[in-house]
């Protein structure tokens, strides 16, 4: 009997020490988004350390993450929102997000990019965008949910479950970051938005090329439905934009399938790209991009968060809630954090311009 | 307890190394190379100069010269920029990996270019079909003709060819 113990201990100790091992050497490999880059790679795991009780998430990629100061929509409007974006988000992706952060809260509206619709995209789907995606997800069938619909031909599920089977190759390139970093998050966003400066106007952007083939895929309509579904399962206010990113092309023949599709199922739909919208947003593509007019640069997300902030306010039955003094102060220090971001990155950048106008 | 440790630490391994593809690190593509393609779009008038898929873009911008609009893109995240050479009549992709940039795509716009066989914008796709018989994919907006690295695809509206494109496999 007691021989019998002693081996089931032996044998309980030995598989901790394996497991702890194994752990410990996936927490090292595992790229440390938050300090080495991409930024963002970090964005999905942020989220978890927050306090949950958003009015708006959006969903979506760069065109949501670089685009909507959620600094801004609490500043002048008292609207507590997040982003969950994650870089080339895919419309599968952003349902299994939005579901997984309907396990904490439920918001009053969710912003989702049409983007994410575009087919394109699919098609050109990549693991290491998948990875920045779902690696960060808590474990939850939403995140297995992401998994199975995200996986490429070549991927494994196993290899979300123990991601050290995709990453031990990092181990030649390990340094004193991945040890400092293994299991403390650096913060890289604000509420989800990352902050871009600098000018660089849009020219020359190119038109669409003509394609066979303007259908969305089933599989994105699939997604859309299931998120009107969720959505209006747990009474939360959808509402469909697309961002007011001039590239990559966003066909009259998506926008006319997006309209179709809003009106059937009664949700509203803003197109940042439409002429009217765009002069009262005030977005000028001289100024307000960074990119040559792929993504906003803070003033510009500051431009379209205080259009958005005004409507969902007029139109979207949110209310100012600067009165609630803990969420104020937690703000407080938000607010605090992003202006010495955008003092820190404005110096920075007239640095580098300095430079490079004086070589 | 010795062994189960070793069996334990050694299927890992093997798991490890049994998933040894590509490193996930930079959104670029995997794969090996497909052998060059019997398709490619000939420059007349720049020595027919030849622009295949998969070319280094420094080669074809010095042959080609400078193009009459640049466009460029970021990838989302990652370093790199997805360019854009708009030439007379045709326009020339380009997608980035490590320090050099690789034709994505060579798009004939208008009928002032045709391809080398004599296919050009406005044609029908009987008259496409003529020059290249069997597709290899084919639907009523499409004619796609495939070979080695690049697909040949002529997408078409009411039965006449509106895009000509050199597309990667």
């Amino acid at each position: 009997m007691k021989a019998a113990a002693k081996k089931w201990i032996k044998f309980i100790v030995s598989a901790v020490i394996v497991v702890v091992t194994l752990s410990l050497l996936q927490a090292i490999l595992m790229p440390k988004y938050s300090v080495d880059g991409p930024f963002e790679g970090a964005f999905v795991a942020e989220y978890y350390g927050e306090t949950k009780d958003h009015d708006v998430i959006f969903v979506g990629d760069c065109e949501v993450y670089e685009n909507f100061s959620p600094i801004v929509l609490w500043r002048d409007y008292g609207i507590n929102s997040y982003i969950r974006g994650s870089a080339d988000q895919y419309i599968y992706q952003s349902y299994y997000l939005l579901e997984d952060t309907l396990r904490y809260e439920t918001p009053k509206v969710v912003v989702f990019n049409v983007q994410a619709l575009d087919p394109k995209r699919e098609a050109e789907a990549k693991e290491a965008y998948n990875r920045m995606s779902i690696d960060g997800m808590k474990w939850s069938p939403s995140k297995i949910g992401a998994i199975n619909s995200s996986m490429l031909e070549d991927e494994q599920f196993l290899d979300y479950v123990f991601p050290i089977l995709r990453y031990h190759s990092r181990w030649s390139k390990l340094d004193k970051d991945d040890l400092a970093y293994m299991f403390k998050l650096e913060k890289v966003s604000h509420n989800g938005y990352l902050m871009k400066v600098g000018v660089k106007p849009a020219e020359n952007v190119p038109e669409g090329r003509p394609l066979p083939n303007y259908e969305f895929t089933e599989k994105a309509w699939k997604h859309l439905d299931m998120m009107v579904e969720l959505c209006e399962k747990k009474g939360i206010k959808l509402l469909l934009i697309k961002a007011p990113s001039l590239y990559p092309y966003w066909y009259p023949e998506y926008d006319e399938q997006v309209v179709e599709y809003a009106e059937k199922h009664e949700l509203t739909y803003i197109n940042f790209l439409d002429e009217t919208i765009q002069a009262e947003t005030g977005v000028d593509y001289t100024k307000d991009t960074y990119d040559m007019g792929l993504h906003m640069n803070v003033e510009g997300a500051e431009k379209l968060a205080s259009w958005l902030g005004k409507y969902l306010t007029e139109n979207m039955g949110l209310t100012d809630r600067r009165g609630e003094s803990e969420l104020a102060a937690r703000w407080l220090d938000k607010i605090e954090l992003y202006e010495k971001d955008k003092t820190e990155k404005y110096e920075k950048y007239e640095k580098e311009k300095e430079n490079t106008e004086a070589n | 307890m010795k062994r189960f440790l070793t069996v334990i630490l050694s299927a890992i391994l093997i798991l490890s190394f049994a998933s040894c593809t590509a490193p996930i690190d930079d959104g670029g593509e995997n794969g090996s190379p497909a052998k060059d393609s019997k398709y490619f779009f000939v420059v007349a008038g720049k020595n027919n100069y030849e622009v295949k898929i998969d070319a280094d873009m420094a080669d074809v911008l010095e042959a080609l010269g400078e193009p009459l609009k640049y466009f460029e893109a970021a990838s989302c995240a990652f370093d790199g920029l997805d360019k854009t050479y708009t030439y007379a009549g045709y326009v020339i992709l380009t997608r980035p990996n490590g320090k050099k940039d690789y034709v994505n795509s060579i798009q004939l716009s208008d009928d002032s270019v045709q391809t080398p066989q004599g296919a050009y914008v406005g044609m029908t796709a009987e008259a496409v079909k003529g020059i290249y018989g069997k597709t290899t994919e084919e639907t009523s907006t499409m004619l796609a003709y495939t070979d080695g690295n690049a697909t040949l695809s002529f997408v078409l509206k009411d039965g006449k060819v509106i895009s000509i494109e050199y597309l990667p496999v």
